[in-house]
């Protein structure tokens, strides 16, 4: 019994988190906002993606009429071919406070953009979420844990890997030069 | 800027002329192939222009044009001299081009030499690293059709991919390695003048000083010389690009396709040609941030970035770069796979009493069957390009040590380099799920080394090198 409790305890404490999560300034956001790698997986490179999936349904006819149909294309052909839902998000901002007391980095998003590749970002916690024009939020805050890999591991490797590398090109020097003196 | 510089007519627009272009010149040329050797191998005599400039020009792929400014944007410093350090492996690949056209001036693949060279079961172990190796680039060269039209029209993904994959497989179902090669000598001349030209405006409108004061301040492990992530990268890239070369049909077939004495000099002014253009590529990905470019996967920054700073009417210049720099791997490897799997595969294990004739029309048949299997596992995208380019770096750097043994030295025996395969390639993926992919080439060379040299030790094989000359069958 108890095998079957825990699963859906677990679930339904996932589930309701999330929703928690999801609130801004009191009502459902219209964004989910997710890491890409994993919830609370800890980034070991610095570099990581941000993803806020589209929802079809979430397209209004306001949207629609504003795509227009510049290129002389047809909207039919174009709807086919492209990803073009749009969102009401202008800006990710990324900060160390999960209040965004302090912003570290305000970049801007296109309206269609479902997705961003961020990096070179060194060991700490970051929090990340979407506002509009309006500096309003419109996403849960996404935390990104950054922990690079240790020194230890790192030189062990990179002397593994320079080691083996002087012992090939050593070898093919040698054998290219007595190679050469036999032909 | 819009969000995607080109229209999707304009798009489609290029690829119709280009794909038409590079159509009609496979057929032009395909019509005088009269043998297997003229399909397979371009009639074994090419000479020193246009050797040097198919094997830069293969080089150059969608791994220079779009993942060495993924990996610049991912690792840094590390990532851009990391990813220009594999022209060794055409540099280093020189002598042994002259070597492999000495030791079997008979031979059609790489798979021949393993066979004869260490036997059965190596042979078969070297067919499924080198094949798990090709549908790795394929699939990633298809894939980087996909999103490089995503990126600079918007034109959706699937459609792309399928666009491009049906162009290339085309023009090389029509004109064999002959073709591929003469299209590689126009696509080189395309893709460095777009190069050097993208690589000027970027210079000229961010400049050196923005770059390492904006990521310093915001990116701050990308100019960082102690990145830990890199710095493993450093080597791990060497491995790979060495691998890569050392083992693929891709430049065995060239060794074989080129004039005696044309190899080691076209593989060697390659290696050197190619060495900067990764720095020009990763400088482009380290000014994204400066212009305020994130891309939504980071195998996407270089095209966003010279079509931002190249305008509308530049974006359809980086697109006909960059569909120079695919399409003329993509051919490349289709190919020499193609090769591979109608002389290893078919002719070896299938139909050994095979004519060149019908080998010939097999060869078409495997060609398309490739182009078909790539569509399909390109379908879902399911990784970066980089992270599964270095997948195949688990299976490819396990061959380095086999080979170079293998051209060079008596002793080493086959049951050896069986073991070097295997337990190379089972150590590359342990690293590639445990640590990053960063370290999977890496992982997989130190293994097979260290079994190679073990079997150096205790068995001598003493290898007659006559019968490479030969190409005798397997028993």
């Amino acid at each position: 019994m108890t095998k079957y409790v825990v699963p859906v305890f677990l679930f339904l404490l996932t589930l309701s988190s999330g929703v928690a999560g999801s609130q801004c300034n009191g009502r459902q956001c219209p964004i989910y906002l997710q890491l890409k790698e994993g919830k609370d997986e800890v980034i070991t490179a610095g570099h990581f993606n941000l993803v806020w999936p589209t929802e079809k349904e979430t397209l209004t006819s306001k949207q629609q009429a504003l795509e227009g149909d510049s290129e002389g294309e047809s909207s039919v052909i174009k709807s086919a071919l492209l990803d073009n839902d749009q969102h009401p998000a202008t800006h990710l901002n990324i900060s160390k406070n999960q209040n965004f007391s302090e912003v570290s980095h305000s970049i801007k998003i296109h309206s269609t953009q479902r997705a961003i590749s961020l990096t070179g970002f060194s060991d700490g916690v970051y929090y990340a979420k979407l506002f509009d024009a309006n500096k309003q939020a419109v996403s849960n805050t996404v935390r990104v844990i950054i922990e690079h890999h240790s020194m230890l591991k790192v030189w062990l490797i990179f002397l593994s890997g320079a080691t083996l590398f002087l012992i090939l090109i050593g070898y093919m020097l040698v054998t290219v030069f007595r190679h050469k003196e036999e032909a | 800027m819009d969000y995607n510089p080109i229209s999707i007519t304009a798009a489609l627009v290029i690829l119709v002329i280009f794909g038409a272009a590079w159509i009609f010149f496979g057929w032009w040329l395909g019509r005088k192939n009269k043998s297997l050797d003229d399909f397979m191998l371009a009639g074994r005599n090419v000479g020193l222009a246009f050797a040097g400039a198919t094997a830069m020009a293969t080089w150059i792929t969608s791994n220079t044009t779009l993942v060495a400014p993924q990996l610049t944007y991912e690792l840094g410093i590390w990532g851009m001299v990391g990813y220009s350090l594999a022209a060794l492996g055409l540099i280093l690949f020189a002598p042994m081009a002259k070597r492999i056209k000495e030791l079997m001036p008979k031979g059609y693949t790489c798979g021949d030499f393993i066979r004869v060279r260490y036997g059965k079961t190596a042979w078969i172990a070297f067919l499924v690293v080198s094949f798990c190796y090709a549908m790795g680039w394929l699939v990633s060269l298809g894939m980087a059709g996909g999103v490089l039209l995503n990126t600079l029209s918007g034109l959706s993904y699937h459609l792309g991919m399928t666009v491009i994959l049906t162009i290339c497989v085309g023009y090389t179902l029509l004109g064999g390695l002959r073709a591929v090669i003469a299209t590689d000598y126009v696509q080189t001349i395309i893709i460095i003048v777009g190069v050097l030209f993208i690589g000027f405006v970027c210079y000229q409108t961010v400049g050196l000083e923005k770059v390492y004061d904006y990521n310093k301040e915001h990116h701050p492990e990308l100019l960082n010389l102690l990145f830990p992530a890199a710095m493993m990268f450093l080597f791990n890239n060497i491995f790979f690009g060495l691998g890569e070369i050392f083992h693929s049909n891709v430049w065995w077939s060239r060794a074989l396709a080129f004039r005696p004495g044309i190899g080691k000099k076209a593989y060697l002014m390659s290696g050197l040609l190619w060495l900067p253009i990764p720095i020009v590529t990763g400088f482009i990905a380290l000014s994204a941030p400066v212009l305020g470019l994130y891309p939504d996967s980071s195998d996407m920054v270089g095209p966003m970035v010279a079509a931002n700073l190249l305008g509308d009417i530049g974006a359809i210049f980086v697109f006909i770069v960059v569909f120079s720099a695919l399409a003329s791997s993509l051919d490349s490897l289709l190919a020499a796979t193609s090769d591979l799997v109608t002389r290893d595969i078919y002719n070896g294990l299938i139909d050994k009493k095979a004519s060149k004739e019908k080998l010939h029309r097999i060869s078409k048949l495997v060609i398309l069957g490739l182009g078909f299997v790539t569509w399909l596992l390109c379908l879902p995208k399911i990784t970066t390009l980089g992270a599964l380019l270095n997948f195949t770096g688990a299976f490819v750097a396990s061959t380095i040590w086999p080979i170079v043994l293998g051209l060079y030295q008596r002793r080493m025996s086959g049951d050896f380099v069986t073991a070097a395969l295997v337990l190379g390639t089972i150590s590359g993926l342990v690293g590639y799920h445990t640590i990053g992919f960063y370290v999977a080439a890496l992982f997989s060379c130190i293994m097979s080394f260290v079994i190679c040299m073990i079997g150096l030790l205790v068995k001598n094989d003493n290898f007659d090198w006559k019968r490479l000359q030969d190409m005798e069958k397997t028993q």
